[in-house]
């Protein structure tokens, strides 16, 4: 026998089967509530929802309301919505998934496995996006063949457009689904599974704003999916609307002038870093997103050598070129390491150890002062100065302008490089070399500089140093025009320079555009003083560079960077400009007739509008007695 | 009928004549009535024809019968001798699922060992009940249990909780939790201990609303308000009703069921055949299986009450209490009483890793009610 084993353990007792008799009966108490709420549900209840499961079969619909509008300053509109037709599919309707998803990847042009695949991983009772943006046709196809494919629906939504297209592509951004990743981050935000959000620019950035409510609808729909009523609507609320500081005249000016070149434009106001316009070319047509981006689209931008997507004027990094004479000139100055009517003799080179550095002009500038450095960019007074300084100083300097870390306009922005002894150290495991300073002196070396950078940096030269946040939006107001968010300027620093040497700097950057022997004459633009730098930014090492070639020769990635800054008006600035042509193999003042072009187009419309709205006072009734009569101009 | 009167050369034909016959009839007119639910849920969605998941249901009861009648060859001491050893097995398997689990809608339930998938929580369950029983049982005493005694049970049962917990399976991890609870209570515990867990409960319920998945939160707060989210929890909650309703007194008829047919109730044939069910059959048909369980609960506890010891009884309770709360969180969740945890019903809804355990859990109990005391008394 076995058992025995078994007998030593205690035996049930009284307690424990009294305990096991409550069990008992509380089980019996919740399975009479189940019974009684079945009873209600199916006996008291049951003749409604009998109705409501034969008659009304319910619903729900996804409604998505239209998405804000994007704005420029003067209320243009930079991208609003259309009506478009989208294909949706709710998996668990279709009776033949196969078939059904063969007809629609036929239809829409898409590989049948990777839709397949993709709705199967689906939520199969939601409606799944199979195309954005059908046309007509397709659509008149599939409301005629509808009771073939039960679980396929057409379904109106709003599109978003781009009027200006190519134009301002890379500040506006561009729609995309989102990602599993976004998902997983989004999800408390009512985002689902094939919505679009902003990927890209603003759209990217003004995404809680500009986004609009959805949610869904209830309707009554026949055994197809079919609607017949709308039981409860869903009240759309559309996004709010976001005002851009761009000006959409200048920014096609801009746009239209660079047509032909690589690079960017940034143009800023100096009164508070609001980007005025902000150009990247090559651009893209962001309306080719909207609906969801073919692959085939997509693939063509991802392998463009010239990588259109890529947004120049924030992540384009590129050797400052002489634009950097301007930092070197306040660090000589301020550092007191010449004084401004001091004088160097340039001969053309300067001999430093082994190696010669040459002045871009054979045979040098004779003897030259502090502003004809700046106006003739005399290479030899910024390598005998530079030399004085030590790249310590100058790195210093560099950083005081905003140089070498982002500007903080936006998230994706790069920080260029300043470079110095502690970061050589960090990143080559070696030390500083005198002659290299040399070369940073003129802004080459491992200088690099973003266009932003460079328009933020002439911008607060312009206004005597206020060192701004760039901003790009100017407020963003309800669809019933209530202001939700209004932008303030943001200072990132006062540099700690007095105005004697800002005014002496400012007027040797005159000097460089007005100045009998300035680089940048053809920036001139009647009647008013401009002020301004040309860079030509070597894309290979100085001293390969000793015999001239010609650009044309040289491959592409080789040819020069060529910057030019400049702003305008001299004595009270309003309008501040970075150009960069990327590669373009061309010294900085080619660019100088664009910039003389944007300045004068700018300050013209601006006079004109200045007139127009004092004449618009003029119009106005005769102001109240008390008034005085010398008020009105 | 001598043939079948007990003899002392045959402990187990002794055992075979207290057989529980109604408990048994019970399992086997659920099941049958979950086989013919499944294909009545199924036989509109070509997808699921083809499958023939009610042929496939019916193997797996038939495969749970089998392992059912092994079972009731060996005395059930047996199993609760192996407990601990058991245990620690599926906490190395609750452990495994973690690291190489298949992923199925965003958790790790599923172990798979080439064309076998297996479930550990559902083994947890089990596990839980059987090293319990064994701990409690195995204690002399008779006063109530303190601190000092509770504290190794709480370890015990939390550690594979948390572990299918973490999957994430709230539902499941939350049964395991109140059997134990359960069983706890059954054994008694001082007056004492209650009254500080209790307070500590309840404070600690804010605290644990913080630890929720979003998507946990939102079932609770679809419950209060079915439209919150309309096409999501509480989607599935107002069609579920709309069919259990519709159903009326009489029901639809067999194969009737339009809410199931046009597909507007999910997981109709897992864990939604209860509202399949009550569409076509009616409060006639919902009401008899709600008595059907009724009986198979009540014959648990009995088999609870007469058990030969204390360990028997333990396992009779937390097998009971199992199939109580599944049985109550499903309906509930199909009436809109309770949020939407995947929590199939027993014996009814589809899957294999369920049907198996739930007829091993079944085979433990009649085990217990087969060797129940006066027999053990009378021949030892």
């Amino acid at each position: 026998m076995k058992e025995w084993q078994f007998n030593s353990n205690p035996a049930t007792s009284d307690a424990l089967k009294r305990r096991v008799v409550i069990f008992g009966i509380c089980f019996g108490i919740i399975l009479l509530g189940l019974f009684i709420r079945l009873w209600n549900l199916q006996v008291i209840q049951g003749e409604k929802f009998r109705t409501l499961s034969e008659d009304n079969r319910i619903a729900y619909r996804l409604v998505q309301s239209p998405r804000g509008m994007v704005l420029d300053s003067q209320g243009e509109l930079l991208a609003d919505n259309r009506a478009s037709f989208n294909i949706y599919l709710i998996r668990e309707n279709v009776k033949n998934p196969k078939q059904t998803i063969r007809l629609l990847a036929e239809i829409t042009k898409q590989p049948f496995e990777v839709l397949y695949q993709r709705t199967r991983n689906a939520n199969p009772f939601r409606p799944f996006l199979i195309k954005a943006d059908i046309s007509r046709k397709t659509m008149a196809f599939l409301e005629e063949h509808k009771p073939d494919y039960p679980g396929v629906f057409v379904q109106a939504t709003p599109l978003r457009r781009y009027p200006s297209k190519e134009q301002a592509s890379h500040l506006l951004g561009y729609l995309g689904e989102v990602t599993n990743r976004q998902l997983q981050r989004l999800k408390q935000r009512n985002y689902r599974q094939g919505d679009l959000l902003g990927q890209y620019g603003v759209e990217r950035t003004q995404e809680i704003f500009l986004r609009g409510q959805s949610g869904f609808k209830q309707v009554e729909v026949d055994a197809y999916g079919r609607e017949l009523r709308i039981v409860r609507p869903f009240v759309e609320k559309a996004g709010n609307n976001v005002y851009l500081t761009i000006d959409m005249e200048l920014q096609k000016k801009a746009e239209e002038l660079f047509e032909a070149h690589e690079g960017s434009i940034v143009i800023l106001d100096p009164s508070d870093g609001a980007i005025l316009a902000m150009v990247s070319k090559p651009s893209f047509n962001p309306n080719i997103f909207a609906g969801g981006i073919d692959s085939k689209d997509w693939k063509g931008l991802m392998k463009d050598p010239l990588k259109p997507l890529e947004n120049r004027a924030i992540r384009g990094q590129y050797p400052p070129g002489s634009i950097f004479k301007i930092v070197m000139g306040f660090a000589i100055l301020n550092e007191k390491i010449a004084r401004s009517d001091e004088k160097i003799r340039c001969h053309g080179t300067f001999p430093f150890g082994k190696k010669i550095f040459r002045d871009w002009k054979k045979g040098g500038h004779g003897p030259i002062d502090f502003i004809q450095s700046l106006a003739q960019s005399c290479d030899v007074y910024y390598y005998t100065n530079g030399h004085k300084l030590g790249i310590e100083r100058i790195a210093r300097y560099a950083r005081m302008f905003g140089l070498g870390s982002p500007t903080g306009f936006g998230a994706a922005e790069k920080g260029g490089l300043v470079p110095s002894d502690a970061w050589k150290r960090r990143r080559f495991k070696e030390r500083w070399y005198e002659g290299e300073t040399i070369s940073v002196s003129i802004g080459q070396g491992f200088n690099l500089i973003t266009p932003m950078q460079a328009a933020n940096l002439i911008a607060t030269v312009a206004n005597g140093g206020n060192l701004w946040k760039p901003y790009i939006v100017k407020k963003v107001l309800s669809p019933g025009g209530k202001p939700l968010f209004e932008s303030r300027p943001r200072l990132i620093r006062k540099i700690p320079i007095s105005q004697q040497i800002f005014r002496k700097v400012r007027e040797a950057l005159r000097e460089v555009v007005h100045g009998k022997k300035g680089t940048a004459k053809k920036a001139q633009v009647p009647d008013i003083f401009v002020a301004g730098k040309t860079g030509t930014a070597q894309t290979v090492d100085l001293k390969y560079t000793g015999r001239k070639r010609k650009p044309e020769e040289l491959p592409r990635k080789f040819r020069d960077h060529s910057w030019f800054v400049a702003f305008a008006p001299y004595e009270k600035p309003t309008i501040a400009i970075a150009i960069l042509g990327e590669n373009a193999g061309r010294p900085g003042s080619f660019f100088a007739p664009y910039a003389k072009e944007l300045i004068s187009f700018y300050l013209t419309k601006n006079e004109q509008q200045i007139l127009a709205s004092n004449e618009a006072t003029e119009e106005k009734p005769p102001a109240p007695l008390k008034q005085a009569p010398g008020a009105r101009r | 009928m001598t043939g079948i009167a007990p003899s002392k050369s045959s402990p187990f034909r002794r055992a075979v004549s207290q057989m529980d016959w109604l408990l048994a009839l019970a399992t086997l007119l659920l099941s049958l009535t979950g086989i013919y639910m499944i294909y009545s849920a199924t036989h509109s969605n070509p997808v699921f024809l083809k499958n023939s998941l009610h042929l496939k249901q019916a193997l797996w009861s038939s495969i749970g019968l089998c392992l059912l009648l092994c079972i009731l060859f060996f005395d059930y001491h047996i199993f609760t001798r192996w407990a601990y050893f058991f245990y620690a097995l599926v906490i190395v398997l609750l452990i495994a699922v973690l690291f190489s689990g298949q992923v199925v809608y965003g958790a790790k339930r599923w172990l798979v060992f080439g064309p076998l998938r297996l479930q550990p929580s559902e083994l947890a369950r089990l596990a839980v009940i059987l090293v319990l029983a064994r701990y409690f049982g195995s204690r002399g005493e008779e006063n109530p249990i303190g601190f000092k005694e509770l504290f190794p049970a709480f370890v015990l049962a939390i550690a594979p909780v948390l572990l299918i917990v973490r999957q994430p399976d709230l539902g499941t991890g939350l049964t395991v939790f109140l059997i134990a609870g359960a069983m706890v209570l059954v054994v008694g515990v001082r007056k004492r201990v209650i009254l500080t867990i209790g307070c500590m409960a309840i404070a600690s319920a804010p605290l644990g609303w913080l630890f929720l998945k979003p998507y946990q939160r939102q079932r609770i707060l679809t419950l209060i308000n079915p439209d919150a989210d309309p096409l999501g929890a509480g989607y599935q909650s107002m069609q579920s009703i709309i069919a259990v309703g519709s159903g009326e007194f009489w029901g639809k008829g067999l194969l009737q069921g339009t809410q199931s047919r046009l597909h507007f109730l999910p997981e109709k044939h897992t864990d939604f055949i209860f509202s399949v069910l009550s569409e076509e059959l009616g409060f006639i048909g919902s009401v008899s299986v709600l008595a059907l369980f009724f009986i198979f609960i009540l014959r648990c506890l009995s088999a609870a009450l007469n058990a030969a010891d204390k360990e028997g009884a333990l396992l009779a309770v937390g097998i009971t209490t199992a199939f109580f709360l599944y049985i109550i969180f499903n309906i509930g969740m199909t009436l809109g009483l309770m949020p939407i945890v995947g929590i199939p019903l027993p014996l009814v809804s589809y899957g294999g890793s369920a049907s198996i355990s739930s007829f091993i859990a079944i085979a433990l109990v009649l085990n217990v009610g087969m060797r129940r005391k006066s027999l053990t008394h009378a021949f030892s």
